[in-house]
Parts: structure tokens; sequence; C-alpha cells
């Protein structure tokens, strides 16, 4: 098998044709995470023993008869999703001996369907990042070129798809950790809605915000991955059910895609403007229609998001306070106080841009700055999602790039945060307003040639649509 | 602008103890942070509501009943420190 051509549903009906077995598969998949991973570092831990059981599981599975595209597929987990007894760290010091007493509803999923999880993948510590360069435990290299970064925080699960070392894997998107690093490493990667996938078991970094999607190599894969997740889970009160029927290739052809205008007003690098102009003539030559819209408030989206994200930031990280998950070790004899357990913990067990947004967010939810900064930005979070609203009224999809430029250098931009931050401009709003939204690769890319991605964001729960409209782009 | 002060004040508000050395450099990525979101004053959102989520969904209840999802033992495995099954916490008053 070449596991750098493989996709999901080809190595899907190969385990059904039996031309070989899941076992072989996963050996496989481990030979090259032996050989790609001490350059790319995608890996935080890998559990090739319970994986081959699993495999082994896996063929007894398809052997009987099962028929799930996912059974005996080898797939990564970023490191913020708990997979019972194995070590689940965010990407941070604090919880570096931290084992997961039970499995995220996710997870419970693709097990459920026979899929078989190889490892969890680095990350920007807690999700905060926009390049894994906040992982407290290595650098993650983007496969397509080992000076750049492989974008974030879901890095990890980017890069390991990209270089073939999984056929798919998770990632969580707060403001575009799924769609960013999809972008940057030439992969698809996909955000549902918020409520389309339970969250039991990731680890909350903004509530309101935070969503679990897939990475792949095609749409068609992200969309068999996307299919075992969805649901109303008891477990997450914010999750639904919602109509899961797949529009048809008719359907698609009448699907009427927006160009937001606020999107291509400059700053775009020529690169990213010239791959996503051929994008976009695609689909013009091929007869879809479509109309320059309007979203006026996206300007302020980034200014919205860095209010309200770091103010549940500040709030959900508050439990890690050395009394309830592991801590830093030894710690706790070191502190005279209850309260000295608490900022010694965090203090020795957060990075940098962690405690940055902790104390941003403190300092918009504190007294006399609330409703300036907290009240104001969700007002304008309201603005935000009304644009879509209004904009849904006239097209049935919005097209739009991934990011302003395609992946850039180790530690450059590391220094100012503000920089890092507005590598999310353009996912930013899909989060806000809680829309489901995809990051296709513009075309193949060969090795050295930086990819470049652009986005399909859907209204809510038109998750199909979405995932219809792409399998479109990559089969034409 | 954000002083070394404001800084401290915010550490301590989240419980988080800051290095003085990382003190300087804090300040002055809040301070670009929040001079950014100036932005934000021009734009009037007078007749605006707050929206406070990406779900429409509204009270989502359930009842309270007892259930044994969780692995007690492996729960208690990851405090740092327990007693007899228990959750060993320091004191609160000394």
């Amino acid at each position: 098998m070449d596991l750098e051509k493989l996709t999901i549903s080809q190595a899907s009906a190969d385990l059904k044709n039996k031309k070989y077995s899941s076992k072989e598969l996963v050996e496989e998949t481990f030979n090259n995470i032996s050989k790609e991973d001490s350059k790319v570092g995608a890996f935080i831990s890998l559990r090739k023993e319970k994986a081959l059981l699993e495999a082994k599981l896996a063929d007894e599975k398809i052997n009987s008869g099962s028929s799930n595209s996912l059974c005996g597929i080898p797939m990564g987990l970023k490191d913020n999703l708990c997979l019972e007894g194995e070590v689940a760290t965010a990407g941070s010091k604090i919880l570096a001996s931290y084992e997961a007493p039970y499995s995220s509803t996710v997870v419970k999923k693709l097990k459920g369907v026979g899929a078989v999880v190889v490892g969890k993948t680095n990350m920007d510590e807690f999700a905060m990042g926009s390049s894994t360069e906040n992982s407290a435990f290595q650098k993650t290299k983007n496969p397509r070129d080992l000076d750049c970064v492989p974008g974030g925080s879901s890095g990890g699960s980017a890069a390991s798809v990209s270089a073939s070392m999984v056929l798919g894997s998770l990632g969580s998107d707060t403001g575009g950790s799924i769609r960013q690093p999809a972008a940057f490493c030439g992969v698809v990667g996909f955000k549902p809605t918020y409520g389309a996938v339970s969250r039991f078991g990731l680890m909350a970094m903004a509530s309101s915000l935070d969503q679990i999607g897939p990475f792949a190599k095609t749409a068609v894969d992200a969309e068999i991955i996307f299919d075992s997740l969805i649901g109303k889970d008891d477990l997450d009160s914010t999750s639904s059910n919602f109509s899961n029927s797949k529009p048809t290739e008719s359907e698609v052809k009448k699907i009427k895609i927006g160009v937001p205008k606020e999107y291509f007003a400059g700053g775009l690098d020529s690169k990213v403007e010239k791959e996503i102009g051929l994008a976009l003539e695609k689909f013009k030559t091929n007869g879809f229609e479509i109309k320059e819209i309007s979203l006026p408030h996206s300007k302020y989206a980034l200014s919205c998001y860095y209010i309200i994200m770091p103010a549940e930031v500040s709030a959900n990280l508050a439990r890690l306070d050395g009394v309830r998950y592991p801590g830093i070790k030894n710690l706790r004899d070191k502190a005279a106080t209850l309260a000295e357990v608490y900022s010694l913990t965090k203090g020795e067990g957060f990075g940098p841009e962690v405690k940055r947004r902790i104390l941003l967010g403190t300092f918009v939810l504190s007294s006399g700055y609330y409703d300036a900064y907290y009240s104001k930005a969700q007002k304008v979070r309201n603005l935000i999602t009304q644009d879509f609203e209004k904009a849904f009224n006239e097209v049935d999809m919005v097209f739009a790039p991934t990011t302003p430029t395609p992946a850039f250098k180790f530690g450059e931009k590391t220094e100012d945060p503000l920089q890092m931050y507005l590598s999310d401009i353009f996912t930013i709003p899909a989060n806000l307003a809680g829309l489901p939204a995809i990051s296709l690769p513009t075309r193949e890319f060969a090795k050295g040639d930086l990819p470049v991605g652009f986005q399909l964001i859907g209204p809510k729960f038109k998750d199909y649509g979405v995932l219809g409209l792409s399998r479109w782009y990559e089969g034409n | 602008m954000v002083s070394k002060e404001e800084v401290k004040r915010l550490a301590a508000l989240a419980r988080l103890q800051m290095p003085a050395e990382q003190e300087e450099k804090m300040a002055q990525d809040l301070g670009g942070i929040l001079d950014h979101f100036k932005e934000l004053e021009s734009l009037n959102t007078e007749n605006v509501n707050s929206i406070s989520g990406g779900t429409d969904l509204t009270n989502v209840l359930r009842e309270d009943e007892v259930s044994n999802k969780f692995n007690q033992s492996a729960v208690v495995k990851s405090f740092p420190k327990e007693k007899d099954g228990y959750n060993s916490v320091p004191p609160v008053f000394n």
C-alpha cells in the first residue's frame, strides 16, 4: 500500500476487499510514523500496542460484515480530547501527567465504529495559538516545508494527515484552529456547526466558540469522519440533532455562492490572492451563480473575539488550580496557603500565551471595564451573526480565503501576539456566529510549494451542504 | 497603556503568580491588544442586544439523578493527593 496516496475511502474499500488487513494497515502506519515523525513532531504520545489490538478487533468486525467506512482506519487525536487511560496534556506542563479517567463522546463514537486511534497530537497549550509554537513539549513542523509552522492550534493533527502518518484526525476549532492549520498543511479541515458534535471530553477553552471537527486528505473523507461524530449527546447540553440529508449533485450545482467584498479589501498575500481567484474562477466557469455580498462588521470580528474568548478562558482555566488535577509535582509542599497552591501552580504550569489570555480575560470582566469591553463585544457578536443571516437571504454559501498568508516561518510572529492573532482574521467570524465552515486546498500542491486554502461557510446546520459543495470542488 | 501595577492587580485577581521580570513584557502586550480594541468604540451598538453563545437552545434541563458514569478510582488517581479514596486538599483556614 502507498500511504502517501491512500485516502480513507480507498483504504476502506481495500479492507473490505481483503487487499490488506487493518492490522497490516496500522503496522504500516507506525512504520511511516517512525520514519516521518522524528522530522515533523506531530505526535505527543503513541499507543502502538493498544492500536494493534484495536486493529485486530476491527478486522474481526470487517470479516463479520461491518460496513462502516471508518472501521479499521488509523486516526490521530488532538491532545485536548480525552481517551480513557491515556495521558491528555492539552500541550501544557500543568497536565503533563494527567491520565484521562474517561473517554470523550467523539472517541466513544470513533471506537464504536471500529476506528483505530494511533496517538495524541501536538497542539498549542490549551488550544491557544496559531502556530503550535505554544506547546510546552515540542515543535511541530509543517510537512510541506520543515522551516515553516504547521499552523495551530491543531498543528499536530493537521501535520499528521499531511505527512500521511494517519488517514484522518480530530482537532478542535475555537477561532480557526482546524481550518488555519489545514490550509497551512494542504489538507481538508472542517469546523461543524456549533452543537452538531458533542464536546463532552474536550477540554474547554472558550465554551461558546469551541467545536470538534475532522482533518482528512479529501472532503469525501472529512464527511466520512463527520458522519460518525454527529448527534445530540445528553452529556453536552449544547449539542442537538439535525437533518443529515445530503444534497444531490444537481442540488449542489444550484448552490448560490456569495463573495464578501470585505474579505478581499486588501491585505491578502499575492500568492493567496492568486490561488483564491483561481478557485473562485473554477466555480464560475462551471456555471455556479456567484454574487458579491457584504458582511459589514467583519473588520470588528478580531477585536470582538479577543474579548469574548479570553473572558471565557479566564473562567474555564480557573479549575487548573493544583487541587483537582495533577498540577506541578511537589509544588504543594512549597506552598504555605491554599491561595499559594493556586497561584504557584498556575504560575509554574502555564506558558506565556495562556497567562496573557487569562489576564486579558480577567481585565475585560473586571469591575469598571465589563461594559466597555465584554458587554460591547457581545453586541458586536450579534451584529456579526446578523451580517451572515442577511447574507444567507441572498446566497446559500459564503466563499472566503482561510488565511491572509501561507504558512510562516518559526519565530516570525512569536514576539508580537497581535500579529499572531491576525492570522485568524478570516476564520473567526464563523465561530462567533456558530456556522459550519471548511478549509479546502485550492489545488494539489507539490512538496516545497506552500499550500493555500479557501473557506466555504454555510448557514447553521447546513454542514452537509458545505461538505457537498466541497466534494464537488475536489471532484471537478 | 497598561502599567506593571495593573498587571500585578490582574494576576492577583486571577490567582496567577507572575514572575517580576515578565511583568514589563506582559504590560506591553496587554497594552497593544487593548489599543486594538479601541476600534470598537466607533461602532454604534445602542439598540443592539447582547448575545452570549453559539446556540439557539434555551433551558436544556434534565432530571438530577445519581449516575455512575465515571470510574471513581480512575478519577481519584488524577488528584494530586488522595486519602482513603477522596481528594485530599490543603486546609482553607490555617
